[in-house]
């Protein structure tokens, strides 16, 4: 249970809304077809005269073009001679149909229904051609390396995976999800590597699911979350097939879902939201590095605001003489007190991230410049924020960029919000007591049933050779033991 | 694997505790406190060797200690061997075990406190604080026993930085090294009782493993991690000592109340002054586990007490935490402002830790060993008749 | 667990109700406070103190000299902070000048009194000054030296890194004073000419100012203080002599069962300017001239220790020396009486080196 969960009250229990949930009612029948689909504007129906015997067809006319009706469906079923037509009717994509679900979900796929008179019914399934071509990703997008990310379909993202781990360990499975939705999720692993257990709860999260429209990756992680309060992602969101391999072979779970380009990844650690491929790509020393940085300037944007809140609603003491000329100076002529200063900036900066974020690309540069130049350098002009407010504003903004993790950002700045308030009540106190309730809440967290701070705490020494820093590549010859995979080694030992 | 928060009981215990959790976690219960105001209460240089005297026999109590866990004879642990003195005995004894593990806990914490209050903030009221970090205490130890425990590592890496700051110290011209003479003792050290009684009690912690259920603990690694954890301690003691009697010369350090803090005032970065105000706030994450193990601690002598009535759920963890925020509040309000009296509960203290630390490990040495006789002997009677 | 829903609003309660009428603080925001970095302690006419400081620090506004006496600090800080409209705060004092009549009247109450306040750090320097450093400090004020706090800051900062002039701060005083084998010193300015020059050091007997080094004397005072150390000049007035660059190293040993104390001071450098006519073209020569040299310092450290010995103080922690691995030969008492009836010998080897250039100077002339 969380913190915050103790203050809201039990769910209600609630009775399943039967529309939602229920069957079409009646049997398969051309009648019950028609009743489903009454009131759809490009519901077809078509009938035909096969020969000896009629055949309905239906189909929803935007799913299927029509030329490929004329000549996969009709054309066969006028040149058959008699009897059995839909057998005979020359697709690879035939199935057969013994539902009225079935039948619903089929020809809402874009599947094409023929029903002949002595009550065979089949479906020929048409692959909607919809969807974008392989591009690069573009929201973690790394000057070398591999360039392909996922796209909305799902089957080609099997594929950019496949392609990267072509060994049938890699097992794959799928459900359903989503009574309105019907998403399909595909749950991948690598057997043989993966624990069992993770499996087995994977598996037990993504049958539970119940809710009528999932369209994205992340509404499905929000309900496979351990934790449902906490600010922190508990499953890596990413586009890219290179990092998924990755993580299917060191032993981790995916989720594809369709319609998304995001898989989900878990279990992940608070480290390796700090992760970018770019690592790998890197020197050892310059990828060390690099990580490094991106945890400074996490600190940096978590930090840098409220610390400067504190020092000047607090302590004086703990600056400098020299500094505490140049603060003294800047803040002389302000005419509300830092914290109003600080959390007036941080929301003005938030607003103008966030506008330009919305806006067409073009625009968003003109409202970048407009607003962090010049409001920026306004804002000083008038007396309204002191110039070393602004430095430290823009820094903090800057250095909450670095975290690879989108998600991680912005969950950064609400953290960054509430020790603003810590810091303007107790000053440096107050940061140390937000510092030490986000190790407890971290210490706590669990994803994929997995502990998050590890391998912190609990402490494994081994994998410490991927989190803060790099090691080389041939020296990484061990699987993260906090997943505790069936193999521990990466490498095989049979090549010299 | 891991459970979900809150779902499962309170002292359910999956694994064993790893060799880290386990020294970390004796290692903060030794210095928690008395880190801060040893040196002003050692300040002659012969001190050095009573340091090492006390971690000397700080090492056979956790020699004991380990001894009581190897033992395969004796049953269930702790409360086993306590079961065996009979349920009147067994029942003051929790009670007296609560009394401890409630009163270390406020006083710990109040000391605390009252370095926060008078250094940091002299205007605020000091309960706050300690409110504030009982929410904090609760908020960990509401993971349960195992995961409270595993928050060493986390506490020890948050606090253990600090003492690179001082690292400076230790050389010239801050460190005078003739401050350290006379080495030897040129005739035995006079020091009261009460010197004798704080080093000792600074080195008091590790009985409180007694309570650990035998499946938490694989007896090698207490060992090596105890031994280790009591070496690293009697480390820290004698570094910080050292710094503190080169910084300042014995007279002048017998002036000091904390001279660990005042000397990090010392310190003057290019980019910062006065480091006591990041310094005192990251001793807050390890006052938080301590006291955190202790709130669990009480809660499971509640339980125990209480035995049908209360073992449903939660509902001694409450308790014991609603004991402790009375028990602050009274502190805070009666106590704490009168600088005597919190010297007062501070002794007490000192003579809490060194009596639990020289009772317990023998007492349960002593109890285990007479029951594995006993049962040697029954097994050998029956063998010969 | 129905119990466990209830009890965080409990806490929640009890921590509103507790902390609740903690929120309105008494905060130190910058733009409200004057933090005072400079304060000037004389002694008053009834024996009250007389506590300066320049208002408003660090800020660039007409400033001045405020000036309150009363009998104790915080009395005075009190009497101040009703004069000024910004509260004044002490947690930034970077630099405390006392009078030459406050210190022969003693500090360590004083210092105490700083000490126990939290607030203030250890790290404040301490000088002694003669002359009406009130006037100083107006008359540069009006001459458009407006931060003339930061300056003088500045200035110490630089001192006490360059280690040649005495600097000492508040921890280094005290730890001297209940050192029970060392006194302590400060640094002596005078107010002269409308400047604040550094002219010696403050010897002190306890707490008290009982006299002072000349600044001719300085430089060899310098060299007993500290067991190594580099000046940068070191003139010789009497042979006509600067040497340049010298490193000092001191060596001190007992003997006779503590009656003798050798004090062996080596020194290492060059020559910067040396009489016209001097020869130094042989070993021999620079030889000659090397031991000459040695007794000119020697005769100028004899004189110092005379004047340490005659005030009865130990600037230089001598005492210190004769703690032994096992033993404390003396107590405080037994080594305040024994010193300044001590045998001391010293002992000046110098080095000179690159006396090549030296050499062709000579040749030229």
């Amino acid at each position: 249970m969380h913190w915050i969960g103790w203050f809201k009250k039990q769910d209600k229990s609630y009775t399943p809304n039967e529309a939602d949930t229920q069957p079409p009612a009646g049997n398969l029948s051309p009648q019950h077809v028609q009743q489903l689909f009454h009131d759809i504007h490009d519901a077809q129906v078509h009938e035909l005269d096969a020969g000896v015997r009629k055949v309905k067809l239906f189909y929803i006319r935007s799913f299927v073009d029509q030329k490929q009706v004329e000549s996969d469906i009709v054309l066969p079923l006028l040149h058959a001679p008699d009897e059995q037509a839909g057998q005979k009717v020359i697709s690879e994509d035939r199935v057969d149909v013994t539902t009225l679900q079935q039948a619903e979900e089929l020809i809402l796929q874009g599947g094409i229904l023929v029903f002949d008179e002595i009550g065979n019914v089949c479906a020929v399934k048409k692959q909607d051609q919809l969807g974008r071509t392989i591009d690069s990703s573009e929201q973690e997008s790394i000057v070398y390396g591999p360039k392909d990310s996922l796209n909305e379909r799902l089957d080609k993202n099997l594929t950019l995976i496949r392609r990267r781990l072509p060994v049938a360990s890699l097992k794959s499975k799928k459900w359903t999800a989503g009574s309105l939705s019907k998403t399909s999720v595909v749950l991948l692993y690598m057997e043989g590597i993966v624990n069992p257990e993770l499996v087995r709860i994977a598996e037990m999260k993504t049958n539970q699911f119940d809710f009528d429209v999932l369209l994205d990756s992340s509404h499905i992680s929000a309900l496979m979350e351990d934790h449902v309060n906490s600010v922190f992602p508990q499953f890596q969101q990413t586009d890219r097939p290179d990092v998924l391999a990755a993580a299917l072979a060191s032993g981790k779970v995916v989720w594809l879902v369709d319609n998304t380009s995001f898989a989900l990844v878990a279990p992940i650690t608070f480290f390796d939201l700090f992760q970018s491929p770019e690592d790998y790509i890197h020197r050892w020393m310059v990828g060390s590095f690099l990580r490094g940085l991106r945890f400074v300037a996490f600190v940096i944007a978590l930090f840098l605001t409220p610390a400067y809140v504190a020092v000047t609603v607090h302590h004086y003491q703990m600056v400098p003489l020299e500094m505490l000329f140049v603060l003294m100076q800047s803040r002389s002529e302000i005419p509300y007190p830092p914290f109003w200063e600080a959390l007036l900036m941080l929301l003005t900066l938030e607003i103008l991230k966030e506008a330009s974020l919305r806006m067409p690309t073009k625009s968003g540069q003109t409202l970048g410049i407009v607003g962090g130049i010049v409001i920026g350098q306004a804002a000083v002009d008038a007396g309204i924020a002191s110039n070393v407010m602004v430095i430290v504003i823009s820094i903090s903004a800057i250095a909450s960029f670095l975290v690879p993790n989108y998600l991680m950002t912005n969950a950064s700045k609400l953290l960054q919000f509430a020790l603003l308030i810590l810091a303007a009540w107790l000053g440096m106190w107050g940061i140390g007591f937000g510092l030490l309730w986000l190790c407890i809440h971290l210490h706590g967290l669990t994803s994929l049933g997995q502990p998050y701070l590890s391998p912190l705490s609990p402490f494994f020494a081994s994998d410490w050779k991927d989190t803060v820093f790099r090691a080389p590549l041939s020296r990484m010859r061990t699987r993260p033991a906090y997943l505790k995979p069936l193999q521990r080694m990466r490498v095989t030992g049979r090549k010299p | 694997m891991a459970s979900r928060v809150g779902s499962a009981g309170l002292f359910s215990i999956s694994a064993p505790f790893g060799f880290l959790s386990l020294a970390f976690w004796a290692n903060r219960m030794q210095t928690l406190y008395y880190l801060l105001y040893l040196p002003s209460v050692l300040a002659e240089p012969v001190m050095i060797g009573l340091i090492l005297l006390a971690a000397g026999c700080s090492h056979l109590n956790i020699l004991m200690i380990a001894r009581c866990f190897a033992w395969k004879e004796t049953p269930g642990g702790y409360l086993g061997i306590v079961r065996t003195l009979g349920s009147a005995v067994s029942f003051l004894f929790l009670l007296a075990g609560l009394f401890a593990v409630l009163m270390k806990g406020i006083v710990l914490m109040m000391g605390y406190v009252d370095i926060v209050h008078h250094i940091l903030f002299p205007a605020l009221h000091a309960t706050l604080f300690g409110i504030l970090l009982l929410c904090a205490c609760v908020y960990l130890a509401r993971l349960g026993m195992e995961k409270t425990v595993r928050f060493a590592i986390v506490a020890f890496v948050g606090t253990i930085w600090v003492t690179f700051l001082y690292v400076p110290f230790a050389f010239p011209p801050a460190a005078e090294y003739r401050h350290l003479l006379p080495l030897l003792p040129e005739h035995m050290p006079k020091g009261d009782w009460q010197t004798f009684l704080t080093i000792w009690a600074a080195f008091s912690g590790p009985e409180y493993m007694l309570a650990l259920p035998k499946e938490a603990v694989d007896a090698k690694k207490l060992k090596t991690a105890l031994i280790s954890a009591n070496a690293f301690t009697a480390f820290e003691y004698i570094f910080f000592f050292v710094i503190c009697l080169t910084f300042y010369g014995s007279d002048y350090l017998q002036r000091q109340d904390l001279p660990i803090v005042d000397l990090i005032r010392y310190i003057q970065l290019p980019f910062a002054e006065r480091l006591e105000m990041i310094l005192i706030p990251a001793y807050a994450i390890s006052v938080v586990y301590v006291v955190a193990i202790l709130l669990l601690y009480a809660a499971g002598a509640i339980q125990c007490l209480a035995r049908s009535r209360l073992s449903e759920g939660r509902a001694p963890f409450w308790l014991a935490f609603l004991m402790m925020l009375l028990l602050t509040w009274m502190a805070g309000r009666w106590i704490w402002p009168d600088e005597w009296k919190a010297k007062e509960w501070i002794t007490w203290l000192s003579w809490l830790d060194a009596s639990t630390y020289t009772v317990l490990p023998f007492g349960f040495f002593l109890l285990g060993w007479i029951t594995i006789r006993r049962k040697w002997r029954v097994r050998h009677a029956g063998g010969s008749s | 667990m129905p119990a466990a829903r209830h009890k965080p609003l409990l806490l929640l309660l009890a921590l509103l109700v507790l902390g609740g009428c903690s929120f309105v603080d008494k905060t130190n925001t910058i733009e409200e406070i004057s933090p005072v970095v400079l304060l000037y302690l004389d002694e008053g006419n009834d024996g009250s103190v007389k506590l300066s400081t320049i208002i408003p620090p660090l800020k660039k506004e007409k400033k001045s000299v405020i000036t309150t006496s009363s009998n104790t600090l915080i009395e005075g800080r009190y009497l101040r902070n009703l004069k000024y409209y910004r509260e004044t705060k002490g947690g930034q004092i970077r630099m405390i000048f006392f009078s030459e009549a406050m210190a022969n009247r003693g500090l360590t109450s004083l210092l105490d009194t700083l000490l126990r306040d939290p607030e203030i750090s250890s790290r404040v320097f301490l000088s002694v000054v003669r002359g009406d450093m009130i006037g100083y400090l107006n008359r540069q004020m009006q001459s458009g030296q407006e931060e003339i706090d930061l300056y003088l800051y500045k200035m110490f900062a630089h001192y006490e890194k360059q280690g040649q002039l005495t600097t000492s701060n508040v921890h280094e005083f005290l730890a001297r004073v209940y050192n029970p084998y060392a006194d302590p010193v400060l640094p002596y300015y005078a107010v002269a000419n409308n400047e604040l020059r550094y002219s010696g050091t403050a010897l002190f007997r306890g707490d008290k100012m009982v006299g002072k080094i000349p600044l001719s004397d300085d430089v060899f005072f310098q060299m007993l203080r500290e067991k190594r150390g580099v000046q940068k000049t070191v003139p010789l007035s009497e042979a006509d002599v600067v040497l340049g660059s010298i490193k000092t190293e001191r060596q001190i040993h007992f003997t006779d069962s503590f009656r003798n104390v050798h004090i062996d001071v080596m020194l290492k450098g060059r020559v910067e300017e040396v009489p016209a006519g001097q020869k130094t073209d042989s070993p021999r020569e620079l030889q000659e001239f090397e031991r000459k040299l040695e007794r000119r310092i020697q005769e100028k450290l004899e004189k110092i220790i005379d004047r340490t010995q005659a005030l009865r103080v130990d600037p230089f922690g001598l005492g210190m020396h004769t703690v032994g691995w096992k033993e404390r030969p003396f107590t405080r008492e037994q080594w305040n009486q024994r010193w300044p009836d001590m045998d001391v010998t010293i002992h000046v080897s110098l080095k000179l080196e690159h006396t090549g250039m030296l050499d062709s100077h000579a040749d030229r002339r």
